[in-house]
């Protein structure tokens, strides 16, 4: 009885997590009479109706926004991972001057309204001749994760025993090597949180990249699918096919990768 | 931790994390902060003129009594955010992930359960929009269980007494996945035997989660906390593309006050006051999280 | 060993940014390098699209040289994005905008008067520089004004920063003939608003489809597209702008007719359900779906419902009729400028753009593939040449007046409205009457009350 309850409950909200991608998914299969019609249904009302993929995807060049959305992405968690790992290892292993001021001061930067520093972000990124470029979509996603990113490998890093850096160092390695060859290999659980979190936070970002970026070459997926939304009249079939082609591969990816994702969260969060 | 033999050695291993903030967060912020002691209507900041606190004094005081009464129903909503987030999440988080413990599909379900918080973006508001519609899935599921009284016929978002808790929906679909599997993982990181020797002293079963369980949830339940509150304060994109601040000003919040405030009345003095206020608000109620958990990070 | 390694890292990090450095930099035109001259643009208008390449095709064939059209929607992202590219000096040489003043996008944009004579304005439809043009009423407005920009204070009466593209109103309902006349009515346009509500009443009843839809979602649409004319026709211009210049109340009985025609709507229950969360597309789309009888729109909506597949023969237009026992018993589709086309200061090909502008705003054969391109009336006085535009535009333009009307002169006083906030309360409040949640009283008392309050504080 207990554990048919228990069941119940993990279906119930299993439902609850994958209806609207159901929907999603069903309403892309529509006609855009039928998705009017029937928005109640998560199934076409007539035969399935797969070419609204091949349409969207030709008169958008998705291709193209597809390959930014993915340039974008691994450049900011490459990035993220090395810079961030590097200060996180700082802070865990040696005592310096201002080491407090430092890491508060970045762990601050989490609360700064997104919003509020839009225009002065867009000022300093073309003052630094960044604007409608890769670059300028990216770093300041990299400098945007900071907070979190340093976080998390300062409290993982604090997890490892102290006793590896030593015996590394009777053995003779730099600093540097020590971190990159004994401490970052450990580290893995983490950077796989983190690779996970800022993909995530890459791939659906569209305040900044609306900003800064110009030109369709360089528009990204979700750019993609604001401008279907205002520029298709609201049919909802091609709508949701662009947010199909927008998702997918993180639908497609990062399941699998939840047990690391878990992993690096707890280390971090538990010995905080 | 050491002392670096050399002491340049640690600020190495800083300097790309800081040259990056050097080159990007500190003129963005400082500019920013500096604005909102301005009246400036953009691009030209020659044009710009110094007004010392008018800005703060519009809306905290209520010198401009629109704006005041925008503000503090924005900030009202971010709160109720944040509050009804923290609430719900937290207990059914623990709920399921202790149900989730000992069921042998968990692998399953939790990759099941990892979908919200990873594809929770733009592409899924449009969907939670298309759900919300007065002829969408939530009307017609409600009508169909007899739930009549749950109906809103003019859709969730189109009534000014239920859209904030549309946009609570959508925060809670794509922000307890993430709880949840912290607390997962939480609960299946405790040596058992722990608890068997707690039980052959002869502990009761609470007592075995308050001393031995619930202090191990304790970080975990603060970051979560921490999250949420300051997502809530963050709130933007979702309430931008699902409701736009409407029905009558239901789901304004501090985010696309900012937005509107600057982009559409060209204000962005009086939007970066009111930014940076919501900044210290979030502050504070992070400092008193953190206290409130007794915990130091 | 160990300093290589750390001076690689850092060599990465610069390299990324010099990198990036050299290889952005598009921004200003793309003069530079090339053999043909290249002009870029900015719209937001993905529906004047087509218009826009026609123009400039024909003005390549004249002057060789070609204009790169880019856009950018939804209009917020658009404003969003000038404002950002002009704060950084990074505009495109010509930009296509709203047509206002005194937004502050004037220190990136050339000022006209220098380069723009009288042959070139006075082939414009006679009010069409008024909304662009500063007025010594605005430049009054803005010395008291205490919230004023320092850009708004600095403008001076008669100058000019861009010149009119098109033309159109709002104060148009589109009824769906079939539905109309399912229900037994003549599909005609109504006398008055009273019968234009009975009408909404019959078919709703009738037909089970709800009576009308507009984009509610915005919360001042249905005052700037539907209630300033109902309020111009019921006490005449004079009574709007007194309104607009605190000098009446709204809750008078006089004045508090024109809250009430939107507040009989909702008490009647014929708005579309969901109606506070559509906006201006998905209204016309609801229309076009057959999900409501009438659709509150502009000149401009019509090209939409044909473009979501309406046929132009289903669909009955006509102006948002006078509330019984107004001053005007008709409304005259009075047309103003929609749009403007402007040229960027800090452009390398002033000249070319300004000489573009004056192109597609005052050559016939520009301004006309324009309008068919992008359905909208020109802002330009084509004459006889008008036998060239689709039959459909045609008709349009026809029905413009050729006078300048009663809207044209309250518009100075609605381009103010911003700084008067008891009407941004006001718009929010009859969106809770629309949902029943507030009565027109309380609604026009409290905004009576508050304009009362932000004068007396000097608001």
């Amino acid at each position: 009885m207990v554990k048919s309850i228990k069941h119940l409950l993990l279906i119930i909200y299993g439902f609850a997590c994958l209806y609207p991608f159901l929907w999603m998914f069903g309403t892309s299969l529509k006609t855009s009479q039928d998705a009017l019609a029937n928005p109640q249904s998560p199934f076409p009302s007539g035969a399935f109706q797969w070419s609204t993929f091949a349409e969207v995807w030709n008169k958008l060049n998705f291709g193209r926004f597809f390959m930014n959305s993915g340039i974008v992405s691994i450049v900011v968690i490459v990035g993220v991972i090395f810079i961030y790992s590097m200060m996180g290892y700082a802070f865990a292993k040696y005592r310096f001057r201002g080491k407090k001021f430092i890491y508060y001061m970045f762990i601050a930067l989490l609360l700064v309204p997104g919003v509020t520093i839009l225009i002065p972000l867009y000022i300093n990124m073309t003052n630094l001749g960044l604007a409608n470029s890769y670059i300028g979509m990216i770093l300041p996603m990299i400098n945007g994760a900071a907070p979190f990113a340093i976080f998390l490998f300062t409290s993982y890093f604090r997890t490892i025993s102290h006793e590896l850096y030593e015996s590394a160092v009777l053995d003779g390695c730099n600093s540097f090597r020590i971190y990159f060859n004994i401490y970052l290999p450990l580290a893995i659980p983490a950077i796989g949180t983190i690779a996970i979190m800022n993909f995530i936070g890459s791939w659906n970002n569209i305040l900044w990249p609306m900003i800064i970026i110009d030109s369709k070459d360089l528009f990204t997926l979700p750019m993609g699918l604001m401008y279907l939304d205002s520029s298709s009249f609201k049919k909802w079939n091609e709508l949701m096919a662009g947010a199909i082609i927008t998702i997918f591969p993180i639908l497609v990816a990062f399941p699998f990768l939840q047990k690391m994702y878990v992993q690096g969260m707890t280390a971090g969060s538990v010995k905080m | 931790m050491v002392t670096a033999k050399k002491k340049w050695v640690p600020y190495l291993f800083l300097l790309p994390g800081i040259l990056l903030f050097l080159a990007i967060g500190v003129y963005s912020v400082g500019f920013s902060v500096i604005l909102s002691f301005y009246n400036w209507s953009g691009i030209d900041f020659s044009n710009a003129r110094f007004e010392g606190l008018s800005n703060f004094k519009d809306f905290l005081l209520g010198d401009s009594p629109v704006v005041s009464r925008n503000f503090y129903y924005a900030l009202l909503h971010n709160f109720e955010l944040a509050f009804f987030q923290v609430i719900i999440v937290i207990p059914v988080a623990l709920v399921l992930a202790f149900v989730l413990q000992n069921t042998k599909m968990a692998g399953f379900y939790r990759t099941l359960y990892f979908l919200p918080m990873i594809a929770s973006g733009i592409a899924v508001f449009y969907v939670w929009k298309g759900l919300f519609e007065p002829t969408g899935v939530l009307n017609s599921l409600f009508a169909t269980l007899g739930l009549d009284f749950l109906v809103v016929p003019e859709g969730m978002l189109g009534s000014s007494s239920t859209s904030l808790i549309g946009i609570i929906i959508t925060s809670i679909w794509g922000g307890l996945p993430g709880t949840l599997l912290l607390y997962y993982a939480g609960l299946t990181a405790v040596d058992p035997t722990l608890y068997e020797a707690a039980s052959v002293d002869g502990a009761s079963k609470a007592t075995m989660i308050r001393k031995i369980t619930w202090p191990l949830l304790k970080p975990m339940t603060l970051i979560a906390v921490i999250q949420m509150v300051n997502g809530a304060f963050q709130t933007f994109e979702n309430v931008f593309i699902m409701t736009g601040g409407g029905p009558a000003g239901s789901t304004e919040v501090i985010g696309t006050l900012v937005y509107r405030t600057a982009f559409i009345d060209n204000d962005y003095g009086l939007a970066s006051a009111i930014g940076w206020t919501s900044f210290l608000v979030t502050g504070l109620i992070a400092i008193f999280s953190i206290r409130g958990f007794k915990a130091d990070i | 060993m160990k300093k290589r390694m750390y001076a690689m890292g850092i060599l990465l990090v610069v390299a990324a940014l010099v990198v990036s450095a050299c290889s952005s930099g598009s921004g200003n035109g793309g003069s530079e390098g090339g053999a043909k001259k290249t002009l870029k643009m900015w719209t937001w208008k993905v529906a004047y699209g087509p218009g826009f390449e026609a123009a400039a095709k024909l003005y390549e064939e004249k002057t060789g040289i070609k204009v790169e059209i880019e856009t950018f929607t939804p209009d917020d992202t658009y404003r969003q994005k000038v404002q950002a590219a002009a704060n950084s000096k990074n505009l495109p040489d010509v930009i296509h905008y709203w047509a206002t003043n005194g937004d502050s996008l004037e220190t990136s944009l050339l000022e006209l008067t220098p380069s723009v004579g009288d042959d070139v304005l006075n082939s414009y439809f006679g009010p069409a520089m008024d909304p662009i043009r500063v007025t010594q009423k605005q430049v009054d407005n803005w010395a008291t004004n205490k919230d004023a920009t320092n850009v708004q204070k600095g403008l001076k009466v008669g100058e000019f920063y861009g010149l009119p593209l098109d033309i159109g109103g709002f104060f148009t309902f589109y009824g769906n003939k079939k539905l109309i006349e399912q229900a037994g009515l003549k599909a005609e346009a109504p006398k008055t608003f009273e019968e234009f509500v009975t009408m909404m009443e019959t078919v709703q009843k009738e037909t089970k489809v709800p009576g009308l839809v507009f984009g509610a979602k915005l919360p001042d649409l249905w005052e700037n597209w539907a209630g300033s004319a109902l309020q111009i026709m019921l006490n005449g211009p004079e009574g709007y702008i007194n309104l607009l210049e605190r000098k009446a109340q709204m809750s008078d009985p006089s004045n508090i007719k024109v809250s009430q025609a939107l507040g009989t709507i909702a008490d009647k229950g014929l708005m579309m359900p969901g109606i506070l969360s559509t906006d201006i597309d998905g209204a016309d789309q609801a229309f076009a779906s057959g999900k409501a009888a009438f659709d509150l729109g502009g000149t401009f909506t019509m090209s939409t419902l044909l473009a979501m597949g309406m046929n132009a023969d289903d669909i009955v237009t006509f102006s948002v009729p006078p509330i019984a026992g107004s001053k005007l018993d008709k409304w005259s589709t009075d047309p103003f400028t929609l749009t403007m086309m402007s040229v960027s200061k800090d452009s390398k090909n002033k000249d070319d753009a300004l000489d573009f502008i004056k192109f597609i705003t005052s050559d016939p054969d520009a301004a006309i593939a324009f309008s068919n391109g992008a359905f909208t009336v020109s802002a330009l006085k084509i004459g006889d040449r008008s036998k060239d535009l689709s039959p459909a535009l045609k008709a349009m333009q026809e029905s413009f007046a050729t006078e300048p009307g009663p809207y044209s002169k309250v518009q100075p006083y609605i381009d103010n409205r911003g700084n008067h906030k008891e009407w941004e309360e006001y718009f929010q409040s009859m969106q809770s009457v629309i949902e029943k949640k507030m009565t027109v009283e309380q609604a026009t008392k409290k905004f009576d009350e508050r304009m009362k309050s932000l004068a007396a504080s000097g608001n």
